[in-house]
């Protein structure tokens, strides 16, 4: 490399002064490893004091500039490499601190980490293996990160002169190349080179680290190139041979595929073969499992598949229309005006950033050309007919201000805005509370016989389609169609598909309201015992809750205000309410994952409102949950098979026979057995939701166990159910169990 | 005190920054985040070399390619904007150039990041499904929910601007804040420091608080929060 403007060889200067360069960087970056990583640690997962006063320093630490705090520290503690490098490593560990702290704080409140606690497991455990695999991937690419500011930092301070001094370093070699830059510029390019390789080397390895562990959480795929292959990959028509006057409703599907491009260049297959009929003025109900491909299947009409879905084969046509093979632009044109699409979740299909009234305006000035003042009026009059009180004001309001109702309200009148034909709505009652659930579906009733419209109602939910349906198509779980008996799916209209899914919430024999809440008011539940019955295996008394209110010595939140209630063996209790009533936290109180304020909790004649960590996890062979929601019960980062051993690790059971146990438990939900290797992610809700239940198998059939089932005891009912008053019975209310099942098995 | 000539001389660095990584930055981020494919690894790779090339090193090669080989703008020296508008420009185009190197990296980034986010989310399908073009739904739903958490980065990357400020100040000789802290850092003047660290911290606060409300302006989610 020859010589520099000294006569030293420049070789073996690098070689040296990275030494000096890579060492302090390590020194650096060891310092912020150590302060930042625990730490955050500590606050993400117990918060409090702790927490704030972290949070506060770091604030403080990030709004100081490096460069300027190592030239100060320089002018303070002399020129000391080591010294200014343990300021860098100070300096950097707030990166790590709020990088750690942010992802345990989301994964906290994870169903998961609740999941786990639930199953028995103490911090530490949790902490180990539920989120320091979760925080893992990201520390790892902070560090190279990290290093290479370090590194740059470091090489800056020997440039700008004001570092070790004598000694030779990359910075330092580059200081002398810049002070004869007119004379030798190539002397820059040694040092140069070895800096930005190093840097580059780095910065490579953590791109490499995140794509590989992105991989493993099982998101292959959605990235690269694969943008392009998105249109017009779509197949052409292969079915013609219905003849032309089978297909003259508003909507028909014949021998419907949709295939998913997958990472290795193959298509998998997730809707096999769907044939549906919709004319005008009628509404027809698609029913099947989760991930049998209904959502899929209404998207293909739509022509809004995501990234790498495409149809490959089968015909759709809108109005007698082939849309399958039609370019984006022309398939474009018949959204909204003549096919519309109502989602499934209220919340997350509003834009945020906008008012209702501009996202309803939007498409309505787009495709029908109208002026902003005339899109205005036509808001609120849609605002009216989708009968949301006081339109002009919800007009002028952020999605984030208004109700779950509502918003699907919103979603609706945004369906109708251009007055389509054809209204698609996927599952769009799902995530609503029962009581609106009605009011949505009346709703829809009422618009589709006004207006003529044909509804293809995507659902799981019999109720609805027993309430609303005029004809049912039925999907089975492989995705295939599968024709039901005509005698049940072709019923006439409003006939209520028979068997025991279609029965309305009864009140049982020994049925009494225990109390009425609404909005905001909860009275109290006033129980016929005022103790314990004798024989009940969970009994609640006067359980208040409540939570510290947001800001600064804000009054506390009270959630529950002296609830009671009792079950017995073998009793199934439905829990009812609007959704903020406080069902969940009951459960969640009952399981000691909220602090109980006052009353009893009383679990097989123990106390157990007041246990201690030790104790509950002793409990937790007894009471077990089945969490709301499917996808944020599973850890992402851990195979289902991982996440159903862990508890029986946890409680002593060996790794060989936790492997067996896991199997068995997903033989009983019917999950193939191959399941325990996949990752949450590439589960469909349903399975999703089956595999976490049988965490409270594993302590043996027979333990006895109250599951807190808010959720899922009335979901199967829904649309009928309207009243709004806490019910309880000593015999389950209506949805047992083998109601369900009957349910499931008609369906598959 | 010096610090009162020697202010602007900053702020119209960080100016020009904030403006070309802003504008650099969005049109990248945007482009790579809808397009993908070639655009995409162009910019990814873009993002590793200007991360890679520690600040001064990127800045020698501008000086040695601009200044010391084609000649086209100084090398060396500043001109008040309001001694000579095209002096001001000239002296501080290879500074900004300079700066802007490693936050364009960063933040593109970010952009192209938060865009692909965005377009994943059910609002953007519900859009599409409204038969609204591809065009306006990126343009206007997409970049203004991508470009709070991108505007958010931007506000971190300016304490670490300031810090490569001093060291182009130095190879540039422009007389602002960080070359004064480089000078009485070897003169060893604690007081003369300390001050230099408050007056970068409270623009590091008054940067970070103007982000924020533009931040509420954008996404009105978070002024509740």
């Amino acid at each position: 490399m020859g010589m520099d403007s000294a006569g030293r060889d420049i070789l073996s200067r690098i070689l040296h002064g990275g030494r000096n360069t890579l060492g302090g960087a390590l020194i650096a970056l060891g310092l912020a490893l150590a302060l930042g990583v625990p730490s955050g640690l500590y606050a993400g997962y117990y918060g409090g004091r702790f927490d704030a006063v972290a949070n506060w320093i770091v604030n403080l630490v990030m709004a100081l500039p490096a460069m300027v705090v190592l030239l100060a520290s320089r002018a303070i503690l002399g020129p000391n490499v080591w010294a200014l490098m343990t300021v860098l490593g100070v300096l950097a560990a707030p990166s790590f601190f709020r990088l750690v702290r942010g992802i345990v704080a989301g994964v906290r409140g994870e169903l998961y980490v609740d999941a786990a606690k639930v199953s028995g497991l103490s911090d530490t455990r949790i902490v180990a293996r539920h989120i320091l695999i979760v925080v893992r991937g990201p520390v790892i690419i902070q560090v190279a990160l990290v290093a290479g500011v370090a590194i740059g930092l470091q090489a800056g301070l020997e440039f700008l002169g004001v570092g070790s001094g004598s000694a030779p370093t990359w910075g330092a070699m580059l200081n002398e190349a810049f002070q004869n830059i007119q004379r030798a510029p190539l002397l820059m390019l040694w040092p140069g080179l070895a800096l930005g390789l190093t840097n580059g080397a780095l910065v490579l390895l953590a791109g490499a680290l995140r794509d590989g562990l992105e991989d493993r959480t099982g998101e292959t795929g959605r990235s690269r190139g694969n943008g392009r292959a998105r249109r017009g990959a779509a197949a052409a028509p292969a079915v013609a041979a219905d003849s032309p006057a089978d297909r003259v409703g508003l909507l028909s599907v014949r021998g419907l595929t949709v295939a998913y491009t997958q990472p290795d260049g193959t298509g998998k297959e997730v809707v096999h073969g769907v044939d549906i009929d919709v004319r005008a003025g009628e509404i027809v109900g698609l029913v099947g499992e989760s991930g049998s491909g209904k959502t899929q299947t209404a998207f293909s009409v739509l022509g809004i598949l995501p990234e790498g879905g495409r149809v490959s084969g089968g015909s759709i046509t809108v109005k007698g229309q082939e849309v399958v093979g039609l370019p984006e632009r022309a398939h474009r044109a018949l959204r909204g005006t003549t096919v519309a699409y109502v989602p499934q979740e209220p919340m997350s299909n509003l834009d945020p950033a906008f008012t209702i009234g501009s996202q309803l305006m939007e498409p309505m000035r787009h495709a029908l050309g109208i002026s902003r003042k005339e899109a205005a009026r036509r808001a609120v009059d849609l605002l009216r007919l989708v009968e949301i009180p006081d339109p002009g004001r919800a007009f002028g309001l952020y999605p984030h201000e208004i109700s779950g109702g509502m918003a699907q309200r919103v979603l609706i009148a945004g369906a109708m805005s251009c007055d389509p034909e054809l209204l698609i709505a996927d599952e769009p009652t799902t995530a609503l509370d029962v009581r609106v659930q009605a009011e949505v579906l009346d709703l829809l009733r009422r618009l589709q016989k006004d207006r003529g419209l044909g509804v293809l109602l995507v659902t799981h939910n019999l109720g609805v389609v027993a309430d609303l349906c005029d004809r049912v198509a039925v999907m089975n779980a492989a995705g295939s169609w599968r024709p039901a008996p005509p005698s049940r799916c072709s019923a006439p209209p409003r006939t209520p598909i028979p068997g025991p899914c279609s029965r309305r919430p009864r009140r049982g024999p020994g049925a009494r309201p225990l109390a009425a809440p609404r909005g905001e008011e909860h009275h109290r539940m006033t129980a016929t015992e005022a103790t314990a019955l004798p024989d009940a295996l969970l009994s609640v008394r006067d359980l208040r809750v409540s939570f510290p209110g947001k800001g600064w010595r804000a009054p506390r939140t009270e959630v529950l205000k002296g609830v009671s209630l009792d079950i017995r063996p073998g009793e199934t209790l439905g829990l009812v309410g609007e959704s903020g009533s406080g069902k969940t936290t009951i459960g969640r109180a009952v399981l000691g994952l909220v602090p109980v304020r006052s009353g009893t909790v009383t679990f097989a004649g123990e106390r157990i409102d007041r246990a201690d960590a030790a104790r509950r996890r002793g409990l937790s062979r007894d009471l077990q949950v089945v969490f709301q929601d499917p996808y944020t019960s599973l850890n992402p980062s851990l195979t289902i098979g991982d996440t159903l051993a862990e508890p029986l690790l946890g409680h002593g059971v060996s790794a060989r026979e936790a492997r067996g146990r896991v199997g068995d438990l997903l033989a009983r939900v019917r999950l193939p057995s191959d399941a325990a290797a996949a990752c949450p992610a590439s589960s469909p809700a349903a399975s999703a939701n089956a595999s976490p239940s049988p965490a409270r198998w594993p302590c043996g059939p027979g333990s006895s166990s109250a599951t807190s089932r808010c959720r899922r005891s009335t979901s199967p009912l829904s649309g009928p159910f309207s009243t709004s008053s806490w019910r309880s019975s000593r015999r389950p209310v209506s949805p047992t169990s083998s109601s369900r099942t009957t349910c499931r098995s008609y369906v598959s | 005190m010096a610090v009162a000539g020697r202010l602007p001389v900053t702020a119209s660095l960080m100016l020009g920054v904030t403006l070309v990584t802003t504008v650099v930055s969005f049109l990248l981020g945007v482009w790579a985040g809808v397009r993908r494919g070639a655009v995409d690894r162009f910019v990814q790779i873009l993002g590793v070399v200007g991360y890679a090339l520690p600040g001064f090193l990127a800045t020698l090669v501008i000086v040695l390619v601009f200044a010391v080989e084609l000649n086209w703008f100084p090398a060396i020296g500043y001109t008040a904007f309001t001694e000579s508008p095209g002096g001001w420009l000239s002296t501080v185009t290879l500074p900004v150039l300079s700066l802007s190197v490693a936050s364009v990296a960063g933040v593109s980034q970010q952009v192209r990041g938060a865009v692909i986010d965005v377009l994943r989310q059910d609002y953007i399908r519900t859009l599409r499904a409204r038969g609204l073009p591809a065009s306006r739904i990126v343009f206007r739903h997409v970049l203004r929910n991508a470009s709070a958490p991108a505007l958010s980065v931007l506000g971190m990357q300016f304490v670490g601007l300031l810090g490569g400020a001093v060291i182009v100040e130095q190879i540039f000789g422009l007389p602002g804040i960080g070359s004064m802290t480089v000078t009485y850092t070897a003169r060893g003047d604690i007081p003369v420091i300390m001050t230099l660290v408050m007056i970068t911290v409270i623009g590091v606060v008054l940067i970070n608080l103007l982000v924020d409300i533009l931040i509420g302006w954008l996404n009105p989610k978070a002024r509740v929060a």
